[in-house]
């Protein structure tokens, strides 16, 4: 009895991580990983997960960043991100993930006061690049 | 004889019909007839990606969008002289593009041409846009209007037409929104799509 839970136990253990390994299960992470970076103004993780050009347009928001900007984002508490719904194409090279995105920090780019905000959807892109999903961000 | 010479010429106008619409798909402002631009209009435009709903959210502006320049023609092409930050693109503040790479991001067509009613400043704004440009003019990350001596987007026809066309449109806002672009007083909206 107990080598059968253990086995069951492997089972489920294994089909998880399987899971977490399809192509869907990948992007979704990623996108998650990256808007959770952003929202958190964890500005050079986000790059990690971007492409070379996307990376270039998170250096646009750091440089509009301001010291009150990280204030408001420690009042605020956790921002919370789900998935609502995501795509592969059928050639496993492009993808995108949709977000709902609670309790984030709006970034203000144009030199004003960055506000928390209730809700909003995002929709992410993302590419694969030598075997791994990136983010694509666009302008 | 003479009916396989009329079906070889139905053939090839055929080709150039699907060659024309094929190359037409891809200009981004096929829903704008480009006939009614004009020198010295400005164009506004919300991009698809993240730092257009960012700009688009920080302006909480009643229109939406994120970013504009300055229409001009040049050897018979459209082209754009506008102002962006070097991580946007790859020259500093103002630059020219052609009309179909300033579209090429369009969120959903969303754009919008705007023309100054005022006697002879498309002319102005037009040589102005064209002596910026000369000047280089750095991109302005203060986002203030204050200092000329570099722009942000809209800060460049705002410029131009404050100092150059005695035009000067304030609003209550710290930052001028793109909707000053709408107001009928300065304004005729020659394409809007959205």
């Amino acid at each position: 009895m107990k080598n059968v839970n253990r086995f069951f136990l492997v089972f489920i253990v294994s089909l998880i991580v399987a899971c977490s390994h399809t192509p869907l299960g990948e992007v979704e992470k990623t996108a998650v990983d990256f808007s959770k970076a952003i929202y958190t103004l964890k500005l050079d993780e986000a790059k990690k997960y971007c492409t070379p050009n996307g990376a270039k347009l998170i250096e646009f928001i750091a440089s509009n960043v301001k010291e009150e900007d990280i204030d408001v984002l420690k009042d605020a508490g956790d921002v919370k991100i789900s998935v609502i719904g995501s795509t592969v194409d059928s050639g496993d090279s492009t993808a995108t993930v949709n977000l709902r995105i609670s309790n984030y920090l709006q970034i203000n780019l144009m030199g004003g006061k960055s506000t928390i905000e209730k809700e909003k959807e995002e929709k992410v892109d993302l590419v694969k690049v030598s075997d791994k999903w990136l983010v694509d961000l666009h302008k | 004889m003479v009916g396989r010479s009329a079906q070889i010429a139905l053939l090839i106008i055929n080709l150039g019909v699907c060659l024309l619409t094929l190359s037409c798909s891809h200009a981004p402002f096929s829903d704008i007839d480009v006939r009614l631009l004009h020198d010295g209009d400005i164009i506004l435009r919300k991009g698809n990606g993240l730092i257009s709903n960012f700009i688009v959210a920080s302006l909480k502006d009643s229109l939406p969008y994120s970013h504009c320049g300055i229409l001009l023609k040049e050897n018979k092409e459209w082209k754009v002289i506008h102002s962006l930050a070097r991580e946007l693109s790859e020259t500093d503040g103002v630059q020219e593009c052609s009309l179909n790479d300033f579209l090429e991001d369009c969120d959903d067509s969303c754009i919008m041409v705007a023309r100054c009613k005022k006697n002879k400043a498309d002319s102005i704004i037009t040589w102005f846009a064209r002596y910026y440009l000369k000047e280089k003019v750095p991109f302005d990350y203060q986002f203030s209007l204050a200092d000329s001596s570099a722009f942000f987007c809209s800060e460049l026809p705002l410029h131009i037409l404050k100092y150059h066309c005695n035009i000067t449109l304030s609003t209550k806002e710290k930052l001028t929104p793109f909707s000053i672009f709408t107001d009928t007083t300065y304004f005729r909206i020659i394409a809007r799509e959205h």
